[in-house]
């Protein structure tokens, strides 16, 4: 489903940020992404959704190449996958049913097909009450599962997410990875970047290891 | 029946044009709920394009009316062709015959020399004078009436230049000076509002062009946001294209509102003046085909600034 071919990628200002990454995710597969900050994390998942692009190397998504994607083709790219953030970005101008709804208001769907996806999104997120809320009213944890159900409402293929349960204490963090993993049971790929070690320790899964930029271990969850 | 119009409502879900309704749809609601959201603002941009397009229109009526205040008021200019006295009567037929064929002519109107001493008997007073006189010293005349499209001073030269060189033509006399000082200043003063339609016209765009990168710069979340979740960038301009179309059309209907007040007030003001001269002298207004190419003109201009202030900034780099 993922796979980097030697992929190398430097800031304009020359500081390497990944050198020669080779790596396969199988498609139904979980795998977490650790490392220090700055070992390069978050350039990864960026260079897979299009926000990046490799100096060197191939980065290729269900058989296509992002590296090679025009600019105009990257928002149909973003679409098969489902992408959360540390610090969620939400529209904080919109109510949360609005936020989750977005993605199928770009790709046009009808108001009750929202309706119902939206819906099922929320409940699985457990935020269903919440639906009218805007998403300064919501703690930080209920902020980033709405971030969760926005990447999940269009049901994408991978599930892309950076720090999710950054600013979040251990028992809300739980509860997040318990929700990927769900997800990951119907058949969503799922990559995470994390730098909780604890959190991830006794989960049986793919380990990718950054450091400064270089993949210095890939545990398989056979290990 | 239900079950088939059912299954045809879910084939066409997503086909393209219920999906491409919906979004511009979705465009407009964005549009309606940003205008609510900064209603002042938005008026007051509004009445400021609506200003801006409502000066050139007056001024375009005022031109207008005062081409027709030339027509209606100072008689059309002619040329006088003062025949030789010692031309016969067949030659003079002649020549009136070489006169009508000129293409600028409308009509000739030919006074023999009975004629003319009878009208300036009548007109002049000095009849008793011209009794004195052993032979009538008046010439015979042709007064030529040249077309409409033939009213312009360089054409009226032209002709006359022309019908001199004629056989038995003595002199061709034409009265214009006042055409011509008319001609120049309704000439000057469509200059002038050209010149100011077209910085007005700037004006607009950049009005518009300033607010739409404000409503850019505002929503500057929203629209990262957007293109992190695959909006396409058509899908993210639409809302802003529409707002600029909208801030035009609407200043438009304004603006024609406005210039309508200022002819109706004006209007009563010039009844009086023109009525003191001992002539009545009507402004006429906008009629439906100029209402609607300001319209059309505001429409797309606001389109055309919305759509360079938003590729400008699309293309600039700034997902972080």
């Amino acid at each position: 489903m993922i796979r980097f071919k030697r992929v190398s990628k430097a800031y304009s200002g020359g500081r390497p940020a990944l050198q020669n990454i080779d790596f396969h995710l199988n498609k139904g597969e979980m795998a977490f992404l650790t490392g220090h900050s700055g070992a390069g994390k978050s350039t990864l998942l960026r260079l897979i959704c299009g926000l990046e692009r490799a100096n060197d190397g191939q980065v290729i998504l269900n058989g296509h190449d992002v590296s090679q994607l025009k600019k105009q083709d990257i928002p149909f790219l973003r679409r098969n996958i489902g992408m959360i953030f540390q610090d969620h970005q939400l529209l904080m101008d919109h109510t949360i049913y609005d936020n989750v709804a977005i993605p199928l208001i770009i790709l046009g769907k009808p108001l009750e097909e929202i309706r119902r996806r939206v819906s099922a999104a929320l409940d699985k997120v457990g935020l269903i009450d919440k639906m009218k809320f805007y998403p300064i009213q919501l703690s930080g944890g209920e902020q980033q599962r709405v971030g969760i159900a926005r990447a999940i409402v269009n049901r994408p293929m991978v599930l892309l997410a950076d720090e999710p349960t950054g600013n979040l204490d251990d028992k809300l963090s739980k509860d997040i990875l318990k929700l990927f993993e769900e997800l990951n049971q119907t058949g969503v790929t799922v990559l995470m970047a994390t730098h909780n070690l604890g959190l991830i320790r006794r989960k049986h899964r793919r380990i990718l290891n950054l450091n400064q930029g270089r993949l210095t271990g890939d545990r398989h969850a056979e290990d | 029946m239900l079950r088939i119009r059912k299954n045809n409502q879910q084939r066409d879900d997503n086909s393209f044009f219920p999906r491409w309704k919906r979004q511009i749809h979705y465009a407009w609601q964005n549009v309606y709920n940003d205008f609510r959201q900064h209603a002042i603002a938005s008026l007051l941009t509004i009445i400021v394009i609506a200003i801006s397009i409502t000066l050139p229109t007056i001024g375009y009526l005022l031109w207008k009316n005062a081409n027709q205040a030339a027509h209606q008021w100072y008689p059309t200019p002619n040329l006088t062709v003062y025949i030789n006295k010692t031309l016969n009567q067949k030659d003079t037929d002649n020549l009136i015959k070489q006169i009508t064929q000129f293409p600028e002519v409308e009509r000739v109107n030919y006074l023999s020399r009975d004629e003319t001493l009878q009208e300036f008997k009548l007109w002049s007073g000095f009849s008793e004078a011209l009794e004195l006189l052993d032979e009538n010293p008046l010439p015979a005349v042709a007064i030529i009436m040249p077309k409409d499209e033939a009213k312009q001073t360089a054409i009226l030269h032209a002709i006359q230049t022309e019908i001199v060189k004629l056989k038995g033509v003595d002199d061709v006399r034409l009265d214009d000076s006042w055409f011509t000082r008319l001609t120049t200043f309704t000439d000057m003063v469509k200059t002038i509002v050209w010149t100011i339609s077209i910085f007005m016209m700037i004006a607009v765009a950049l009005v518009i062009g300033n607010s739409i990168r404000l409503a850019i710069f505002s929503r500057r979340q929203t629209i990262i946001v957007m293109q992190l979740i695959g909006a396409t960038d058509g899908f993210i301009l639409r809302p802003f294209l529409y707002s600029g179309m909208f801030n035009g059309f609407i200043s438009a209907i304004l603006a024609l509102i406005l210039s309508e007040i200022f002819i109706f007030r004006i209007d009563a003001i010039i009844l009086n003046v023109s009525s003191v001269f001992g002539t009545i002298f009507n402004l006429e207004g906008l009629n439906w085909d100029e209402s609607l190419f300001i319209i059309l003109i505001a429409t797309m201009i606001g389109w055309l600034s919305a759509l360079l202030a938003t590729k400008k900034y699309l293309n600039m780099p700034h997902i972080n």
